[in-house]
């Protein structure tokens, strides 16, 4: 593949596919603190917000890390597909876990 | 991408750094300048000298002033100075208008201070980018970010701790440079995790909206009003008169020498209370709430206790935060460092400092690098050079140009906070212009750094000058806030004409070297 254009996909993948998949695991953490540390709704997802930063900083390394490009773009819009799908199973926090 | 995990580290490192750090020198920069904010404040504004009163004594006229003034207001509010700000002040509501009066160590009142953005300048354009409200504040949470990745890439890229922390190869300026940034970077590793992590955590909730907005009506404020402990409000339904209590207590004032004996019992040390607020002034079931000085918590949450206003009896207070609300106001004091004192507070300047010339030499070394390097875009390279000029020459420039613009404004000039603004972005901008005029980026640094060293020195002379009642006045009162800017503008002064006369003598070698190699090739061609 042409380098620009690996440099191009690598920064989309982590700057929209980290800022995406962070944002929808943001959910997921939340309703995990709500649920296993029983914590307020307000706490749950202030604590849940927080914890996302971290996957996006990893998300960020790894899209200019991994190896193949592609199939680590195709890996990040599947895996936010299936958040995404997920949602609301999690969204409200009030959802039984 | 690259061969090996480092490889692509350092590639990672190098670009986020080319491409924010303008950004990342001008918040880190603006930003260690806001570890001053108070005391910049203080030293723009002349009426703010030293208060020697004590709190018992401004407690008593504040509330006799407002008993006096405000005695149909709702609420009351009095902030007591400290030692770094020396901004006694009380505040009331009017109908719709807020009407805040100041005092000075003589007890007079004031309505009229210094028309000035004070050391706020800096502060909020370290995290504004004076664009609040155009997406300023997630500007600077992606510069944060950014910071963060720069951090973790770049331990991958030096990775050998003892060996770069011991090299400093002072012989070559390139060498040298590159040392220093590495030594710089091991140095700052912890203080700027902690600084960029906590910027980020300030608006945690605000950068990643999307589960608040899911759960609760109001969002980010939805989540605030709930992690955030309040009083109940307050029923207020009968007004007090002067015959219901002892005969010390005199409505509206409140019973403040009870209040005040119950606090010296609990909060030990001197000059405790920061603030102290009166809700439903006049009113049976009104309340005082004091807040205790921010100088004994990391958090940016100090102790308040809750009293009634006319018996002075104790309240229930507010409910304790909850861990995650408390990480992130530890975060946030952290950030801030309000609780450091003065030594620790330079210390943190320091390193502050420090950060910014990581951030300097980041940049320079991109361009030293490349210059080698026939492949090279020259426009990219004549762009990211003479950027570095006007990011961190002009930035200097402007900043001084800030305080020089407020002393010699007039104190009647209508709009002189927007001049003083004003005055930092033309300065920049005309930085900006000379930087790209000069043919050469080095005769820019050389006359910006030059220009800014003739400022600092310019600025200590206004101050003997045009402020000599103030510095007598300060030396009777020892006040040091005040009295240790002159020497910190001359010692800068002199550190930005020893590094414009360092570039000078470069640029002079530099001279030499090309005339002395002329002539030696047309000898070559000749004897050809």
């Amino acid at each position: 593949m042409n380098n620009n254009v690996d440099i191009a996909l690598r920064s989309i993948a982590a700057i929209l596919g980290g800022y995406a998949v962070s944002a929808l695991t943001s959910f997921y953490f939340a309703f995990i603190f709500f649920h296993t540390f029983k914590q307020q709704e307000g706490v749950a997802i202030l604590s849940g917000s927080m914890a996302s930063y971290f996957v996006f900083f990893a998300l960020f390394i790894a899209s200019f890390a991994i190896k193949r490009t592609l199939k680590w773009c195709a890996f990040l819009i599947a895996f936010s597909a299936i958040l995404a799908l997920a949602l609301p199973l999690v969204s409200p926090l009030s959802n039984p876990l | 991408m690259k061969a090996t995990f480092r490889k692509s580290m350092i590639w990672l490192h190098t670009y986020l750094g080319v491409i924010l750090g303008w950004l990342l020198f001008a918040i880190f920069f603006t930003g260690t300048l806001s570890y001053f904010t108070p005391e910049m404040t203080r030293y723009l504004m002349p009426e703010r000298g030293h208060i020697s009163q004590s709190q018992q004594s401004m407690i008593a006229h504040s509330f006799a002033y407002l008993g006096t003034h405000a005695g149909e207001a709702d609420q009351w509010r009095i902030a007591l100075p400290s030692e770094r700000s020396a901004h006694w002040s009380v505040q009331w509501r009017e109908g719709k208008q807020r009407r805040t009066v100041t005092f000075n160590n003589q007890l007079a009142a004031s309505e009229n201070e210094t028309e000035t953005k004070g050391g706020l300048f800096f502060r909020n354009f370290h995290y504004t980018l004076q664009l609040r409200g155009y997406g300023g504040r997630y500007i600077a949470g992606i510069a944060a970010m950014a910071m963060l990745l720069a951090i973790f890439t770049g331990i991958y890229t030096h990775r050998r701790f003892f060996k770069d922390f011991f090299t400093l190869r002072s012989q070559k300026l390139q060498k040298w440079t590159t040392d220093f940034h590495a030594l710089a970077g091991i140095l700052t590793i912890p203080f700027c995790i902690m600084i960029c992590l906590s910027g980020i955590f300030i608006y945690a909730i605000m950068y990643l909206p999307y589960t608040a907005n899911a759960n609760f009506e109001k969002g980010e404020r939805g989540v605030n009003s709930q992690i955030i402990p309040s009083l109940p409000n307050l029923a207020l339904t009968e007004k007090v008169t002067g015959d219901d209590y002892l005969s010390n207590v005199q409505p509206p004032v409140p019973n403040y020498a009870h209040i005040l004996e119950t606090i010296a019992n609990q909060w030990r040390e001197a000059n405790p209370i920061a603030r102290i607020t009166v809700e439903g002034v006049g009113y049976k079931d009104s309340r005082v709430i004091v807040e205790r000085s921010k100088a004994t918590t990391v958090s940016t949450r100090a102790d308040r206790l809750v009293f009634e206003t006319y018996t002075g009896n104790p309240l229930k207070g507010y409910d304790d935060e909850t861990l995650p609300a408390q990480v992130r106001r530890i975060l946030y004091g952290l950030h801030q460092a309000n609780f450091a004192p003065i030594a620790m507070r330079w210390l943190l300047f320091g390193l502050g400092i420090l950060g910014c010339a990581l951030i300097a030499t980041g940049n320079i070394i991109w361009v030293a690098q490349r210059k080698k390097s026939a492949r090279q875009n020259p426009f990219t390279l004549a762009l990211v050079e003479k950027g570095n000029v006007v990011a961190v020459a002009g930035l200097i420039l402007a900043s001084l140009s800030f305080f020089i613009a407020n002393k010699l404004i007039g104190y009647n000039v209508a709009g002189r906070a927007q001049f003083e603004v004003n005055a930092f972005f033309t300065v920049w901008a005309l930085s900006a212009v000379h930087a790209f005029w000069r043919a050469k980026a080095a005769v820019a640094w050389k006359e910006q750094f030059a220009l800014a060293s003739g400022l600092c020195f310019f600025t200590v002379v206004i101050e003997l000058v045009l402020f000599r009642d103030r510095i007598v006045n300060s030396i009777e009162n020892l006040d040091s806030v005040y009295l240790s800017f002159i020497p910190a503008f001359f010692i800068s002064g002199i550190i930005l004409y020893w590094a414009a006369k360092k570039i000078g003598l470069r640029i002079i070698k530099a001279e030499i070297a090309t005339k002395s190699t002329k002539p030696s090739t047309c000898v070559r061609k000749e004897q050809k």
